[in-house]
């Protein structure tokens, strides 16, 4: 495949410009309309200047299309990502590859051999498909580039977001059990160097929540109307009322961008069992759950999938293939994919509040992560 | 390394359908009523991860909601308070149920003798699109 981006690209429009007189912000970006060519193919081009050391791109159709990241080029067109070698893999390092309606998010580097990366012009190569992954040239988008400079170990910060649907602050206990569950939620990143600055809000939805996938407009008008970028959690009744989802992430990794499905989903009423009520050990849980969900938003897989056929891209989780060995080995892990319990209570679950040093890495290079 | 002894004793395999933090697929557990009866067991037993409870009853209204001895389940969710959980969750999807089978949870739960599980399982039968029902709990409300 060759470099379509001199074919592809339009020139932006509704760019937002840095002020030159202030400092650079810790996240720069430029939005603006562009249109695929007429194979379906968008070059995005990525400047990187001295000091950057992550960028993530979002592409969004503006109609009812398609979007998925199909390459990576670095400075001198040097091939850094290829699709093909990743789709059918058993080894998951990014949902970009993967056609989605409402956004393709590509944030890199992902882990440290990904990186570092080198001042100069990288391009990104989407493209636009229909709904049965034909391509289709001629195609609309919103593409928004952002840049973050080098991370600094220990030291980022995460802003949050935490927003109740509607009701949800009326049900007895549950915003102290969010709150507690936050708590404990801060403690979990900050074992990564990650500072969590949470916030609380309230947002007009419908507290039975749909699938993020689906998203919400309101969940975009949300961060619109934000001052600063933040990732958000909606915390609903329950999720997507034909999925029985527990608490789900928008993406891995998802949009530091605003749209309507920029969000971590969670529904208390699973979180607080039969009962519906919250005892301590369900309040950690939960913070647990948001912790996980989150950690997909930042970029992060299950280090083994249910199935133990399928893993992380990281080299420092174990590719364990059965269960017993799963459980033993990542038992522990916040991204397990499920909790180890050993009894009928939560308290009997083992703490899932570990993660392995690729891990931290991938989440620290998250471009929110400021 | 972990055994999960209750579970392996009640029922492995839609426990570790629904044990899965992300997300579980109802339709893979299957139908009969074996499953249905193993995942009454999970719906009301102690199990844990505390969400797996909640699952199995959301997979048995989902699959089950024409059956007899699910609409007699539900009807006791409504009451309970140690099933408050599920009461609600019915009162969410009662529109699963058949008019007649939800009229007579949404009566179980207005004579219900716990006020709080009452009230919060009332006040989503109030939002069903069918008069019948509504009328059951408008009652109950217009008498408070």
């Amino acid at each position: 495949m060759t470099l379509l981006w001199l074919l592809a690209c339009t020139a932006p429009k509704d760019k937002v410009a840095n002020d030159p007189a202030k400092p650079a912000p810790v996240v720069s970006s430029d939005k603006y309309g562009a249109t695929s060519d007429r194979d379906g193919f968008l070059s995005i081009p990525v400047t990187v200047d001295d000091g950057v050391g992550v960028f993530q791109v979002v592409v969004k159709p503006t109609g009812r299309g398609l979007v998925s990241t199909e390459y990576l080029y670095g400075p001198g067109e040097t091939l850094v990502l290829d699709w093909e070698d990743w789709y059918d893999s058993s080894f998951s390092l990014t949902e970009s590859f993967y056609a989605a309606d409402i956004a393709t998010t590509l944030n890199w580097p992902v882990r440290a051999e990904d990186g570092p990366l080198e001042p100069g012009e990288y391009t990104v190569v989407i493209s636009t498909l229909d709904a049965r992954g034909n391509y289709v040239g001629k195609s609309d988008v919103i593409v928004e580039v952002l840049t973050r400079a080098e991370p600094a170990p220990a030291a980022g910060t995460l802003r949050t977001v935490i927003a109740y649907a509607n009701n949800v602050r009326d049900e007895p206990g549950v915003v102290e059990a969010v709150e507690g569950a936050v708590d404990y939620w801060v403690e979990l990143y900050a074992a990564v160097g990650i500072t969590l600055e949470p916030e609380y809000a309230d947002i007009d939805v419908d507290e039975q929540l749909p699938d993020t996938y689906v998203g919400l407009d309101e969940v975009a008008a949300f961060h619109e109307a934000q001052d600063e970028r933040t990732t958000l959690v909606v915390v609903g009744e329950r999720i997507a009322e034909d999925r029985w989802l527990y608490g789900e992430a928008g993406g891995i990794p998802g949009p530091y961008t605003a749209g309507e499905a920029s969000a971590v989903f969670v529904g208390w009423l699973a979180n607080a069992g039969a009962d519906a009520e919250f005892d301590d050990a369900d309040v950690l849980l939960f913070g647990e759950t948001l912790a996980h969900e989150v950690g997909h938003y930042l970029g992060l897989f299950h280090p083994v999938e249910d199935g133990w056929e399928y893993w992380d891209a990281l080299d420092d989780t174990s590719d364990c293939s059965a269960m017993g060995r799963c459980e033993s080995d990542l038992g522990a892990n916040l991204m397990f994919p499920y909790p180890v319990c050993t009894g009928g209570s939560a308290a009997t679950c083992l703490r899932q509040d570990e993660l392995s040093g690729g891990q931290a890495g991938v989440v620290n290079r998250y471009v929110g992560v400021e | 390394m972990f055994v999960m002894t209750l579970v392996s004793v009640v029922s492995a395999g839609a426990y570790d359908v629904l044990k899965l933090r992300d997300g579980a697929d109802c339709a893979a557990l299957g139908t009969g009523p074996a499953v249905r009866d193993e995942l009454i067991t999970l719906a009301e037993g102690d199990v844990a991860p505390s969400y797996v409870p909640v699952r199995a009853a959301e997979c048995l209204v989902e699959g089950f909601a024409a059956d007899p001895v699910v609409v007699a389940r539900a009807k006791a969710w409504v009451v309970e308070g140690r099933w408050a959980g599920l009461g609600i969750l019915v009162a969410e999807e009662e529109a699963r149920f058949s008019t007649e089978d939800a009229v007579a949870i949404a009566r179980a739960a207005v004579a219900g003798s716990d006020p709080r599980v009452r009230e919060r399982v009332v006040r989503r039968f109030l939002k069903s699109e069918r008069g019948d029902v509504r009328s059951v709990v408008d009652e109950s409300a217009g008498g408070r």
